[in-house]
């Protein structure tokens, strides 16, 4: 809506005539109300300005006008705050606010306009989301289809035509408005006085501007000015701390701005310690990030140019890598692994082991040499007691301090601890020379035992001559001062000990002194104090001390001497040095025996070699090299590692493969990782120990390992040695070309450290070590005094701020979207809380709760939480079994396990549904032709015959673009057969005391009373029944006249809505309405309820009264299929009427005659359709049958391409008839449906039932078949696809359609013995449904599986109207004949003229296998179940109908209950036919006081809705009598595999007065 | 918490050196948006203009998101693939355009492209 005309430019116009409103408009009711309204508003209003105009006459328009101008060009003139102008604009203003205000409310009053304002008010938005735009009444029939795009289109053209009237109204409207106030506003402008403007100089203005106006200057200002106080500046980058640079800002604005902030309160806060106003470093880089690019093509911008670049192999996509700022190129690490000694080897001979061992003690020989702690230790030793003298001479002479003092105990320590040590080390080396020597000499009898050496091993003793007097000497010396130490030690102790001694003595005497004198006392001493006394003493008893021994001098000597004899070599004994080489020559081998030349080949063959792993990934492996005979192998190769990150490990793995085939790892061997100070050339060589647990048994002179074996002649002594050995390597970095050594940065977690080290020398500070300890870094860091506004330590500092504060944790990923959190309008948990949000992507994905949810609320608060409470208690009570609605658990659990099985139909339908093909979006009609438009004109030339309508093809409707209210059923009841007819009694309640008596006498005479042939009498007493006719459907109830007669004539259109379910008008969800069209035919009965005969005198009082006689249902989905139902059908009456009788009027219309004796009964005929026509989603249903196909099958794939090309065959030629020959499985497995076929035994019950009539055995299966519960696939599946399940499953879940009934049936007589097919056709009211022929005595006869009634060929009332094809257990036959009627072909399959089958010459029938079982199993019928439950639907009946009747007090009649239950069992014996008169009569006798209308209802047994649906559709409990009373029974017969036959009988009985 | 409606078309395709063209698009949105209705992806037909440059698509996109965080602002990412005459497919250009942040109604123009490839591979584009 365009704003309203400004206030100047409007000028009178001639009220502008409403635009005729839009005929199509579907708005039209609520718009009409609105513009009625604004129409009275306006005419108020034009009233209201018309008085005050006349009122106001002296001032005329123009002026008004030119009033206001005039006020313009002053107020945008004023500048001078002269008081009285100022007032006239605050007046002005005022009466400008109150014309908005005005104009508002004219808004408001419209209660709309969301184009005009941005932003809806709440109220307007949710008026304008969920205002109903009614269709107007007039464009019922025909309106053109108008998709749910175009209604909300049209919503808009309407309502932008709603706009444009309003706005000529609200044009109109200001007009008025401003009429009003300019009128009200007039006495005041009248008193304006006009003036010059007022003119200033420039110079005035400059000086008043100056007053207020503050212009910083542009000066300098002195830093003194801008520090606080007497402050020196400071400068931070003079002092070595990094400031960054600023940015720049040219020195004139810096002024200003400065000169600005000092006069500002707290001014001085802006400017930092240099003087300088504080700012962050320059965040400009000072190159470009982005170079520019140049082209080196022409024509091609620069940006878009390809350049080609090679491939890169990314070598570090792992987790060690380190970063690429600290990339820095490959490192390196040598790794050099120069050879391999065994120090043992399954191969070793007796005299290798010996050698190793000899060689193992010679080298630790020469360490311990090498070191030689021994001396050092006497050195030590001597220089302490040197000490010590020194100390002790020195206290002699001069006065010693008393840090000498105290220090003599300590050196004497220090050489008591040297002394033990040095003993300690004599000792071994005492000992290790002593095993080399006996180790040699074994090794020298083994020599000479086996006669051949294997080993060069030589062990040389050279003797060092000593000057024995010296050494004597020597050792005589170290003797004495050991004795002299010792004794001084042990005195030292003694005298310890001593103190001890005596300090314990003096506590035992004075005890014992305790004692004696307790004991004195004691004897005085009462006989109570006594026990407290001994009490205590009896605590401590001490032992007499012993006082220490003294020790011996000699003693002591003597144990000297013993040591040294045994550590120390004796003086003058030369001085053994062992030397062992490799001269010695090695037998060769042929001089050795057999075993040995066996293992010296054995040796000869084995090679070994060695793999280096780093981080336990093989990288290369040295050259495999044999085993020398003295087990050395040397390899002395380097292999240079390119690594990119710090190692996690290196590994060698030493192999060793005998012969040529077999490779075996010895051992593993882990390297430690180089420190970065081992660079190479200066690494020495390391020798690493390996050994292995193998257990090697060889057959040679070779020991093995692992295998204990003995030098000994007596085999004891034994030992085991495993496989071990030395390799010797050598790791350490590479250094570069430029000698930087490449290595890596440490690890993962000092990520930040090594950039931030590189100028800084920090390893030199804290060594490589350091760099993992935070504590030392910072200590390091702290030490140094690092800048920490330096951006280059920033890495560093952050690392140690983080590891101080005791959080070192780095975060071990790479977050893409970072900030994500931060920048968060609301946290995860409330975005997922939101019912809004959660609301729309349920009905998104289909959940089935809110599929055809409409307007979801802008608003939060506007969704309530019980939303979603039944969806949230669904998926939760989705495993668990409800057995509160079912009464049996059994089918508590089918109906669970059928639900899971829809479920997941009902998913894979989904995803068909998705997928369109060109039909479903392509919808092209075809452009008239030139022959069809000459047809058309040739129809208009065509003479009008209004007395022979044509019929008119109706249009089709495609369903997804309706809504409530378009659709309509349409049922026309033209007429029924054959209605029952009241007893005479029914119609005489006058004389009830005479019917009861007469009853009998009456039912024998009917018949001819009844004939119409009959006298007047009977004409006269004519009113036997005024049957109506009620249709029911979704609730909405709709009733046909009353006519009369037992053959009535109603010719009545009956229009009910249909609504579909949460008003989705989608095909799918039409295909599911489970609603049921009920035709319910009821008798009224007119009875008077005058009480006396003077009433009857004033005016007729009567009451009616209705009583049902039977009724026909048919679904929904039927007639939605067969877009129009047209046929007679059999009315389903009970078989028992009280108080009526079904007789045949014969005579009435002869040509039936014989048509009625085949089928006894009534019938009604009527006409159903829907309007607008429907198009049945067939498409959808097909595709998902194709779907379905593709899932997955195991039938034969040949078997499946004849089926289809068998199935397009016939469609070709009869495209109406349906061909089938696959079906799918409950698992949705496609199954050819001959394997459905197959002989299977009936219950044993119901055969032995009757065992000499086959006829009564067959109806009596039948209806065992009928009795298992009806549930559509078509429902159940939403009507995607048929799913046939196999018998047993049939059985199993109780419930089925058509198929599974007729399968069963079908092979139910199969079993039987009898010829038998299952036929495809197409009945009314089913649609497309499955009889089953049977062949008996030369007749065809059809049977309805879901009734169990059967028909012959040539009925007429058969409700199978067209037969598609006949299926037996091997072979498949289409219908080629002209016609499909049932009555109007043969039954001769064995004609292939009139039937094309399947399997033929050219196909044999290759003997498929049946799904079905072998035989069937059945559960005996449970008797004491069947009462329990019969009791309980009693109950819960009972209750039902006491709830239907809130205002009225419901009374149960128990005798008649009774009566009632004892009649039900009868029925169920015979099978609800023929019920025997007698018995009627008996109950009309037992109960003759009373009017009596019920009857019994027979139902297969599944739900207990389905039987309080059954009862409350008879309207038993409308009976309005105030005195009315109640019967209902219930009776359950069971059959076997609990099947339930259910008979309810309902009744109401009325005393007669 | 916000929501955005992404209601528009893909009109078609101009400038292309073939005709019969069709398109697949999707579109991207950050970590943050969650998609509450409508599809995300997915391909037009195939049009062979009989006259005229521009191949008309008028594929309907009708996305509605709702996003905790202005990150991630969807893209539309476009495909233009040619169909020969034996019903090969072969990619023209690829793009993509930004969804427009004001609300209204924009008409975007989203320029595509693809690697030239070597001559080997243009010359197999002949076949």
């Amino acid at each position: 809506m365009a704003e309203p005309l400004p206030a100047a430019a409007a000028s009178p116009q001639p009220p502008r005539s409403l635009p005729p409103a839009p005929s199509t408009s579907r708005a039209g009711f609520a718009e009409r109300s609105v513009r009625e309204r604004m129409r009275e508003k306006i005419k108020a209003a034009r009233a209201k300005a018309e008085v005050t105009l006349s009122q106001d006459d002296h001032s005329p328009r123009p002026r008004r006008l030119k009033n206001i101008r005039e006020r313009k060009t002053e107020v945008s003139l004023d500048k001078v705050s002269d008081s009285d102008k100022f007032r006239e604009m605050q007046e002005d203003e005022s009466r400008l606010l109150s014309k908005v205000k005005f104009r508002d409310s004219v808004k408001k009053m419209k209660q709309k306009s969301p184009v005009q304002n941005d932003f809806p008010s709440t109220e307007e938005a949710y008026n304008f989301f969920t205002f109903n735009f009614d269709s107007e009444p007039e464009n019922g029939a025909g309106a053109q289809k108008i998709s749910e795009l175009n209604e909300e289109e049209e919503a808009e053209y309407v309502e932008a035509h709603e706009e444009e009237q309003e706005e000529d109204e609200t044009d109109e409207d200001v007009r008025l408005v401003k009429d009003d106030l300019f009128n009200i506003g007039q006495t005041a402008e009248d008193l304006i006085v006009m003036k010059p403007a007022d003119c200033e100089s420039y110079s005035e203005q400059v000086q008043k501007e100056k007053e207020f106006l503050f212009i910083p200057s542009r000066l300098t200002v002195p830093t003194s000015q801008k520090m606080p106080g007497n402050v020196q500046p400071r400068y931070l980058e003079d002092e070595g701390l990094y400031t960054g640079e600023r940015p720049f800002v040219s020195p004139s604005n810096q002024n200003i701005v400065e000169n600005r902030i000092l006069r500002q309160e707290q001014g001085k806060e802006w400017f930092g310690d240099d003087g300088k106003i504080l700012a962050l470093p320059n965040p400009i880089k000072q190159s470009s990030t982005r170079p520019p690019i140049f082209s080196l093509e022409e024509g091609i911008a620069p940006e878009l140019e390809t350049v080609y670049r090679k491939a890169i192999k990314m070598t570090a996509a792992n987790q060690y890598f380190v970063g690429p700022g600290d990339f820095q190129g490959p490192f390196q690490l040598d790794i050099d692994i120069s050879g391999l000694i065994f120090t043992h080897h399954p191969c070793f001979s007796r005299e290798h082991v010996l050698a190793a061992k000899l060689a193992q003690l010679y080298d630790q020989y020469l360490a311990r040499k090498q070191k030689n702690l021994t001396k050092l230790l006497t050195d030590k030793l001597h220089a302490l007691r040197n000490a010590v003298q020194r100390r002790v001479g020195g206290g002699n002479a001069g006065a010693p301090g008393p840090i000498a003092q105290q220090s003599i105990p300590e050196y004497k320590f220090e050489i008591r601890q040297t002394r033990r040590l040095r003993d300690a080390e004599q000792e071994k080396d005492r000992m290790l020379l002593k095993t080399i020597i006996k180790v040699w000499k074994q090794m020298k009898s083994l020599r000479d035992f086996q006669k051949f050496t294997n080993t060069p091993m030589k062990l040389y003793l050279r003797k060092e001559e000593v000057d024995q007097r010296s050494d004597e000497k020597a050792y005589e010396a170290e003797i004495q001062a050991e004795i002299s130490e010792l004794i001084e030690e042990y005195m030292e102790e003694y005298d310890k000990k001593m103190e001890e001694y005596r300090t314990e003595l003096q506590k035992w005497k004075s005890w014992r002194k305790a004692q004696k004198s307790r004991k004195k006392k004691k004897k005085k001493d009462l006989q109570e104090e006594e026990d407290s006394v001994e009490d205590c003493d009896l605590g401590e008893e001490p032992v007499k001390p012993i006082p220490p021994k003294m020790v011996n001098n000699l003693e002591i000597e003597q144990q000297v001497r013993e040591k040294a004899d045994n550590l120390r070599r004796k003086p003058g004994e030369p001085a053994l040095i062992p030397e062992l080489v490799l001269s010695g020559s090695v037998t060769p081998s042929e001089l050795c025996p057999r075993a040995e030349v066996l293992r010296r080949e054995d040796v000869k063959k084995r090679s070994v070699f060695i793999k280096v792993l780093f981080n336990s990934k093989e990288v290369s492996r040295t050259v495999t090299r044999p085993i020398s005979s003295d087990f050395r192998v040397h390899f002395g190769q380097i292999f240079n590692l390119q690594i990119f990150s710090w190692p996690e490990s290196l590994k060698l793995q030493i192999y060793e493969t005998t012969g040529m085939s077999s490779t075996t790892l010895l051992a593993e061997v882990f390297i430690p990782v180089p420190e970065t100070t081992v660079l190479t050339g200066s690494a020495p060589m390391e020798e690493i120990e390996f050994s292995s647990n193998q257990r090697v048994v060889l057959d040679h002179e070779g020991v093995g390992s692992d295998v204990s074996f003995s030098f000994e002649v007596d085999g004891s002594n034994q030992m085991t040695l495993m496989t071990s050995g030395k390799v010797s390597n050598s790791v350490s970095w590479a250094v570069g070309e430029k000698g930087i050594p490449l290595i890596p940065p440490v690890s993962q977690q000092t990520t930040g450290i090594p950039s931030a080290l590189k100028n800084i020398d920090a390893i030199a500070s804290i060594g490589t070590s350091g760099l993992n300890d935070m504590k030392k870094l910072a200590k390091w860091a702290a030490e140094t005094k690092l800048d920490p506004n330096d951006p280059n330590n920033a890495a560093l500092m952050q690392m140690i701020m983080v590891a101080t504060s005791g959080e070192a944790h780095v975060p071990d990923f790479f977050r893409l979207e970072q900030l994500q959190q931060e920048f968060n309008f609301v946290s995860d948990e409330e975005f997922n809380r939101s019912k809004r949000f959660r609301l729309l992507q349920l009905r998104n994905e289909e959940v089935a709760e809110f599929r055809n949810y409409k307007q979801v609320p802008l608003h939060e608060r506007e969704i309530s939480e019980k939303l979603f409470q039944d969806y949230e208690k669904r998926l939760h009570e989705r495993n668990v079994i409800d057995s509160k609605h079912y009464l049996d658990a059994r089918r508590a659990v089918v109906a669970n396990y059928l639900q899971k099985v829809r479920e997941s139909v009902i998913n894979r339908f989904l995803i068909a549904k998705h997928h369109f093909l060109l039909s479903d979006l392509v919808n092209e009609e075809e452009i008239p032709s030139l022959g069809i438009l000459g047809l058309g004109l040739f129809k208009l030339a065509e003479p009008k015959r209004p007395l022979k309508p044509r019929r008119k093809e109706r249009k089709k409707v495609t369903a997804q673009n309706l809504s409530d209210g378009d659709i309509k059923l349409l049922v026309n009841v033209i007429r029924a057969f054959d209605i029952p007819v009241r007893k005479p009694v029914m119609s005489k309640p006058q004389q009830p005391s005479k019917s009861s008596r007469s009853f009998n006498e009456m039912f024998a005479a009917s018949p001819s009373a009844q004939s119409p042939t009959d006298s007047a009498d009977w004409a006269f007493d004519q009113v036997l029944v005024r049957p109506f006719v009620e249709v029911s459907f979704q609730r909405t109830v709709c009733r046909t006249t009353t006519a009369e007669g037992p053959n009535p004539n109603w010719n009545e259109e009956l229009e009910l809505p249909f609504r579909a379910p949460n008003g989705d008008y989608s095909t799918h969800s039409l295909q599911s309405v489970k609603d049921e069209v009920f035709i319910n035919v009821f008798d009224e009965v007119l009875h008077d309820v005058t009480e006396d005969d003077c009433d009857r005198r004033s005016g007729i009082h009567t009451c009616v009264e209705r009583r049902w006689l039977g009724c026909v249902k048919i679904p929904f989905t039927t007639i939605y299929f067969q877009a129009k139902i047209d046929g007679t059908f059999k009315v389903d009456i009970p078989p028992v009427l009280l108080g009526y009788s079904k007789e045949k009027n014969l005579g009435m219309e002869r040509g039936y005659d014989s048509v009625r004796n085949l089928s006894e009964g009534s019938y009604i005929t009527l006409f159903i359709t829907i309007e607008p026509q429907l198009v049945p989603g067939e498409s959808v249903r097909e595709k998902m049958n194709e779907m379905l196909k593709k899932f997955d099958t195991q039938e034969d794939e040949k078997l499946l391409q004849a089926a289809e090309k068998y199935e397009a065959e016939c469609t070709s030629k009869f495209p109406s008839r349906q061909c089938l020959t696959t079906v799918i499985d409950l698992n949705g497995k496609t199954v050819f449906i001959t394997r459905y076929v197959k002989p299977l035994n009936p219950p044993q019950e119901l055969l032995d039932a009757c065992p000499d009539s086959s006829q009564t055995t067959a109806e009596l299966v039948a209806r065992y078949v009928a009795l298992i519960p009806f549930l559509p696939d078509s429902v159940s599946f939403a009507g995607i696809c048929d799913l046939w399940s196999t018998s047993d499953q049939f059985l199993d879940l109780l419930a089925g359609d058509e198929e599974e009934h007729a399968v069963l049936l079908c092979n139910y007589f199969l079993g039987m013995g009898k010829k038998a097919w299952l036929i495809i056709g197409n009945a009314i009211p089913e649609g497309q449904t499955a009889y089953v022929l049977t062949l008996e005595q030369s007749q065809y006869i059809i049977w309805n599986p879901s009734t169990g009634s059967f028909y012959r060929q040539y009925d007429t009332f058969c409700p199978l109207q067209n037969v598609y094809c006949l299926i037996s257990c091997d072979n498949i036959w289409f219908n080629i004949q002209e016609h499909d009627s049932p009555v109007r072909i043969s039954f001769d399959i064995s004609k292939p003229k009139l039937w094309k089958p399947f399997f033929s010459r050219s196909l044999p029938y290759p003997g498929l296998s049946s799904v079905q079982p072998e035989e069937l199993v059945y559960q005996h019928s449970d008797k004491t179940a069947a009462v329990e439950l019969q009791g309980r639907i009693e109950k819960i009946l009972k209750e039902k109908i006491m709830e239907w009747r809130p205002r009225h007090l419901t009374r149960w009649n128990r005798y008649c209950t009774s009566t009632l239950r004892n009649f039900l069992p009868l029925l169920e014996q015979n099978q609800g036919k023929d019920v025997e008169d007698d018995h009627q009569a008996e109950l009309q006798k037992q109960l003759g006081d009373y009017r009596v209308s019920g009857f019994p209802i027979h139902m297969p047994f599944s739900e207990v809705r389905p039987l309080v649906e059954a009862v409350h559709s008879t309207g038993v409990h409308t009976i309005d009598v105030s005195n009315v009373e109640f019967a209902l029974a219930v009776y359950i017969h069971p059959y076997p595999q609990s099947v339930l036959s259910v008979w309810i009988y309902v009744a109401s009985l009325v005393r007669n007065r | 918490m916000a929501e955005l409606h992404v209601i528009g078309q893909l009109v078609g395709a101009s400038g292309f050196p073939q005709r019969r063209l069709f398109c697949k698009w999707g579109l991207h949105a950050g970590s943050a948006w969650k998609l509450l209705e409508g599809l995300r992806e997915g391909q037009t037909q195939v049009d062979d203009p009989q006259a005229g440059d521009v191949a008309y698509w008028c594929h309907p996109i009708d996305v509605h998101y709702a996003t905790k965080g202005l990150q991630g602002w969807p893209k539309l990412h476009l495909e233009v693939w040619h169909q020969d005459s034996l019903g090969r497919s072969e990619l023209l250009g690829y793009g993509f355009c930004h969804v427009p942040s004001t609300p209204g109604c924009h008409a975007l123009t989203c320029v595509t492209w693809r690697p030239r490839g070597t001559w080997g591979e243009r010359l197999r584009r002949f076949w």
